[in-house]
């Protein structure tokens, strides 16, 4: 094949005659192959088809993204916990002695279970 | 006319024959009961219970708002949990033993039969009792009313007791107990004075201690105030304060009548 005259030829400097068969062969061959390359070039799937392939890539992509918010979600929610929320003040304001609360949980008990002298 | 007196004179004697024997069967009788106690006034209550009694001796498991086992056994009182009992300084007296006390000591004021069983009525210093009492000498229901305060005791089940002490004991893991529950003689003396008494924590300063507000016999308030340090209480214009120093405690007498506070003077003094 001639290079020059199957470049010339589709650039349209010279017509089909004074190309020799090997090189109509090449360029019968190549319209073939632009032809087949334009058809799949335009091929436009259906709805469907393309609902069914962009679902396959999203359902991925959305569970990592309800992964990402579950952790901020409790990220902050130990963050609030443990920094905001005003802690209890566990030690109690006033001890209380170990007689006192003898004699007061023996009264309590007897005053519950007896009713009266 | 002298027939007529005669009659009546037997129907008297026949009913106070009947009285003393229905009577003499209650004090004596033996039994097994369940029971619900109820008190309706300023502050509310309710037990629910298990009783055994003997003429002498009881064994009560109370099994609501607390699991607690309390015994009498010879005049002595011990209280708490299978295998955690211990002595009880004070008396404890459920609504049926105030009955029988009064009973023995004022008598019965008024009599009724209804049916098959009787209703007695004992006026007291402690409060009005009515009680009905079957035939067999079984109690039905005890009721008292004191200062606006009525404590109703009814019976759900009442059957004849066959066991003996021991074994109820037994069943219960009541020993004689080793150890006695700490509370101050003169707590002890003093709620001896009262027909009933309330117990709360206050705070004094940085102490927390305990107040006792009983009814004095005679009618008066008495208030004491337990702290495990010397606090300073503060009292109104018409009471009078007592201190008492213990060995690790601290006890403060309140009494509005002066008469009523040498009397505690004169009764922990006697004991010393």
């Amino acid at each position: 094949m001639s290079e020059d005259k199957f470049n010339g030829f589709l650039d349209g400097e010279f017509g089909e005659e004074v190309l020799d068969e090997t090189t109509k062969n090449d360029v019968k061959l190549y319209f073939e192959a632009l032809k087949v390359f334009r058809m799949r070039y335009d091929y436009k799937p259906s709805a469907k088809l393309e609902e069914k392939i962009m679902h396959r890539f999203m359902k991925p992509r959305r569970i990592l993204w309800e992964i990402a918010t579950g952790v901020a979600v409790v990220a902050a929610a130990f963050y609030i916990t443990f920094n905001l929320v005003p802690r209890r003040n566990v030690e109690p304001a006033v001890q209380e002695s170990k007689v006192v609360s003898e004699v007061f949980d023996y009264l309590s008990l007897v005053k519950l279970v007896g009713d009266g002298f | 006319m002298r027939r007529t007196l005669f009659l009546v004179a037997v129907v008297l004697v026949t009913s106070f024959v009947l009285a003393q024997s229905f009577v003499e069967l209650y004090l004596n009788a033996s039994y097994f009961g369940r029971r619900i106690v109820v008190e309706k006034g300023p502050t509310k209550k309710s037990r629910i219970e298990m009783v055994y009694r003997w003429p002498n001796d009881k064994i009560v498991h109370v099994l609501d708002p607390v699991f607690l086992v309390w015994a009498r056994r010879s005049g002595l009182f011990i209280m708490g949990q299978p295998n955690n009992y211990r002595n009880s300084p004070l008396e404890i007296l459920d609504l049926e033993d105030l009955f029988i006390k009064q009973l023995r000591e004022q008598g019965i004021t008024k009599l009724e039969k209804i049916d098959k069983k009787y209703k007695v009525m004992v006026e007291s210093p402690s409060g009005l009792f009515t009680a009905f009492i079957t035939e067999d000498g079984l109690p039905e229901k005890i009721v008292r009313v004191f200062n606006n305060v009525t404590t109703e005791l009814v019976y759900e089940h009442v059957e004849v007791l066959k066991e003996s002490f021991e074994e109820v004991a037994q069943r219960y893991g009541i020993k004689s107990a080793e150890e006695t529950v700490n509370l101050p003689n003169e707590i002890k003396l003093i709620l001896s004075m009262v027909n009933w008494y309330t117990v709360s924590r206050l705070k004094i300063g940085d102490e927390q201690v305990v107040m006792i507000i009983a009814n004095h016999k005679s009618g008066s308030v008495i208030k004491m105030v337990f702290s495990s340090k010397d606090v300073t209480v503060n009292i109104e214009q018409n009471e009078q304060l007592l201190r008492i120093k213990g060995k690790d405690y601290y006890l403060y007498v309140i009494a509005q009548d002066q008469a009523i506070l040498e009397q505690v003077k004169s009764l922990l003094s006697k004991e010393r």
